[in-house]
């Protein structure tokens, strides 16, 4: 038994002070066995989510030297969609990871997939994925490190043949 | 679920509560955090399912948290100017977890899995110990305290 113990059980008005305050800096101290065995997680524990797209969109317009502008004519998308996608992890709509995987030669439906949009069904991407967040920062220019993170993930959503139809 | 058993009860500090919960048709041991009459938390812990993993009492009884949310008026959300009404009430029960483990003799043994945005929380602060990737629980991390850590977080509130 502590001191605290003895004192009721009640934990003293430092130790609460102390932990409110280092409780503040996160967004979340939740705990989620029970809603992982009802397979009730968010997108977020898996790599597949908008934000992961949205970093792999930006590094693919850098790569190809194309600013935001110039990506959002060819693919014939929003500038402000766009800009939404890349910067705050938007999630796109399946018009947008479309006209994108076009525009940048990627599988539509790889990128779908890490859009959050279809179910996963290659454990592989998510792997590379995860690879690719560790090694990769959002900077001006990419970085060799940077390049080689990207271009190994690029291996595994090279253009395939198979499609997925635009929804109208 | 639903929650069908109001309770809650003010400790010395203003919060902190501990009662059996029911949750739809079943009855599991869980606690609530309660202040001004009102939730502030919800925890739901197992004591017979789960066993340490750590060496140090490897394979003894502890206390699994099953499932600790503050609720959604104590968040803290920086971007909308929101501080949250209570402050700590997270802390507040995973220490009534830690209590638990000792009240039923398991020294303080604690296990839960957590969220990937609290990890930093039970690892740096709680002084938890990092076990490992779950693949059963949708891989997510998890953690365990060992009797030793159990008492410093008790006194000093783990980690510093």
């Amino acid at each position: 038994m502590t001191p605290e113990m003895k004192r009721d059980g009640c934990p003293s008005r430092e130790w609460l002070r102390r932990m409110a305050d280092r409780e503040d800096q996160f967004e979340s101290i939740a705990v989620g066995g029970l809603a992982a065995d009802a397979g009730m997680l968010e997108a977020s524990v898996s790599t597949s989510s908008p934000r992961v797209f949205g970093r792999l969109i930006e590094f693919a317009r850098r790569a190809r030297g194309l600013s935001v502008e110039n990506l959002a004519r060819s693919a014939d998308l929003d500038l402000a969609e766009l800009l939404a996608v890349e910067d705050m992890g938007k999630t796109p709509t399946p018009r947008t990871v479309f006209q994108l995987s076009k525009v940048l030669r990627l599988s539509t439906n790889k990128l779908m997939e890490l859009a959050g949009l279809a179910e996963p069904r290659d454990s592989s991407l998510n792997q590379a994925a995860l690879r690719f967040i560790a090694r990769s920062e959002p900077t001006a220019n990419l970085s060799r490190e940077e390049r080689e993170a990207f271009e190994e993930f690029i291996k595994v959503l090279v253009e395939t043949s198979e499609g997925l139809e635009v929804p109208s | 679920m639903e929650c069908r058993e109001k309770i809650g009860r003010r400790a010395c500090t203003g919060t902190g509560a501990r009662r059996r919960l029911s949750f739809g048709f079943f009855r599991l041991p869980g606690s609530a955090s309660c202040a001004r009459k009102s939730w502030e938390g919800v925890m739901l812990t197992k004591t017979a399912t789960h066993f340490a993993r750590l060496t140090e009492d490897g394979g003894k009884p502890l206390v699994y948290i099953d499932y600790l949310e503050v609720a959604p008026w104590n968040w803290r959300v920086r971007p909308l100017g929101l501080n949250g009404r209570l402050r700590g009430a997270g802390s507040i029960l995973f220490r009534e977890a830690v209590r638990q483990s000792i009240r039923e003799g398991f020294h303080g043994r604690v296990g839960l899995h957590a969220l990937p945005q609290a990890e930093s929380y039970y690892e740096r602060v709680c002084g938890m110990t990092v076990v490992g990737r779950d693949s059963r629980k949708q891989n997510l991390l998890y953690f365990e305290f060992s009797r030793g850590q159990a008492r410093r977080f008790l006194d000093d509130g783990g980690a510093t």
